[in-house]
């Protein structure tokens, strides 16, 4: 494997890990869901095992979140420009930084009604 | 008719026309987040301590909310309704922030009313708190603390939810009364129910009312006048109090308890402080 190769496997990895951690699973309960052994999920998530297309579409649907997003990740999510969300999150005076990016992560990473 | 007053009626309709296409009857209590799942709109549960709540309509229909870490469960359920309130009005992508109440409408949208008129009228209609204060043998204008947190505990929402639709929603109860009412804190009602919730929940279930699926997070305690007719997977047994029969919320999952008339609740509890998705908040932990 390439050196861009693992890097892109290891974002996959880490966004996986935080599209779980949102979805409020842990490692054995995806195992379980998915059908996989829980090493894999672990190993999934650490870089150290390639996706095969289907199991991103897995994830995906099990986690509520566009196949997109975690393949290419933040910045080349539809909706990470949405001027609305920007504008609404802007309004918002008490929200702090760290939970602005949260939210917004999340609502660039969700999968589209129409997915 | 000026833009709140008209936003307002509008939002009472839809209030219980949600109701009737759910088919829940007026006097019924409802479970907002059942609701949700019925309508087709995605909850989730961040750790985010300065967030009160998100309506989503792009790219994804989802209210977003901050976890019971950072706010009482009444309160989140009570957020929820009227995040539920954006959606079902057709209010676009929204992030709200929380307004102490006794905000006068003017200083807030016409949006942000009708959202909070539509959560008050969803979980707490006229006669579903006069089917409770019945249940309770109780009279509204002379209600007292811990009569008042009973009742918001039977419609799943906070002292303070309560207090404002008994007294601005409803007029039911006087101004003065309110006022009283409002300097009482739930932890130290709490503590005079059942002291050892003081840090925890506390479910109380009535014989005679019926309850809408009741959300609990583990630690939290639940009194009921008898013991239930078998032993619950997910409570563990304490000594009586009160002449009340009391458990603890041990672990998580779903079940359906009988109490003793033989009337059936359901309960789901969580993990303490949950963050996630909705609908894995009650998938019991893999060993």
């Amino acid at each position: 494997m390439s050196t861009s190769e693992k890097q892109s496997t290891s974002g996959i990895g880490d966004r996986l890990r935080w599209a779980r951690e949102q979805s409020g699973l842990s490692q054995g309960q995806v195992a379980k869901l998915l059908d996989m052994h829980r090493p894999t999920v672990s190993q999934i998530e650490a870089g150290s095992r390639s996706l095969k297309a289907e199991e991103v579409s897995w994830f995906a649907e099990l986690y509520d979140i566009s196949s997109a997003w975690l393949l290419q990740g933040d910045d080349e999510s539809s909706s990470s420009g949405d001027p609305r969300i920007q504008l609404a999150a802007r309004e918002l005076s008490k929200l702090s930084p760290e939970d602005l990016q949260t939210l917004l992560r999340l609502v660039k990473a969700l999968r589209s009604n129409k997915e | 008719m000026d833009p709140w007053q008209t936003a307002k009626n509008t939002a009472l309709r839809k209030a219980f026309e949600t109701r009737r296409r759910l088919a829940v009857s007026r006097e019924d209590p409802v479970n907002v987040f059942d609701v949700c799942a019925a309508i087709g709109v995605e909850v989730r549960f961040l750790d985010c301590p300065s967030l009160e709540g998100m309506y989503c309509r792009e790219p994804r229909t989802a209210i977003v909310l901050p976890s019971t870490r950072h706010r009482p469960p009444g309160r989140v359920a009570f957020t929820c309704a009227h995040e539920l309130g954006h959606h079902e009005l057709g209010h676009g992508t929204r992030v709200d922030e929380y307004l102490a109440g006794g905000t006068t409408d003017q200083r807030r949208s016409p949006e942000e009313v009708a959202a909070d008129v539509f959560a008050a009228h969803l979980l707490m209609p006229r006669q579903a708190i006069l089917a409770a204060a019945k249940a309770y043998h109780l009279d509204i204008k002379s209600i007292t603390p811990e009569q008042t947190f009973l009742i918001a505990g039977l419609f799943s929402v906070g002292y303070s939810a309560l207090l404002g639709q008994l007294t601005f929603g409803l007029q039911l109860l006087p101004r003065g009364r309110f006022d009283g009412l409002k300097r009482h804190q739930p932890k130290s009602i709490r503590s005079v129910l059942y002291p050892p919730s003081a840090k925890s929940g506390l479910v109380v279930f009535h014989d005679d009312y019926p309850s809408a699926t009741v959300d609990m997070e583990v630690g939290d305690f639940v009194l009921a006048q008898e013991a239930f007719a078998d032993e619950p997977a997910l409570l563990t047994s304490h000594p009586r109090h009160d002449e009340q029969t009391v458990w603890e919320a041990a672990c998580v999952g779903q079940e359906r308890l009988k109490l003793a008339n033989g009337r059936e609740v359901a309960i789901r509890v969580s993990r303490r402080g949950y963050v996630g998705a909705w609908r894995y908040r009650f998938l019991p932990e893999e060993e």
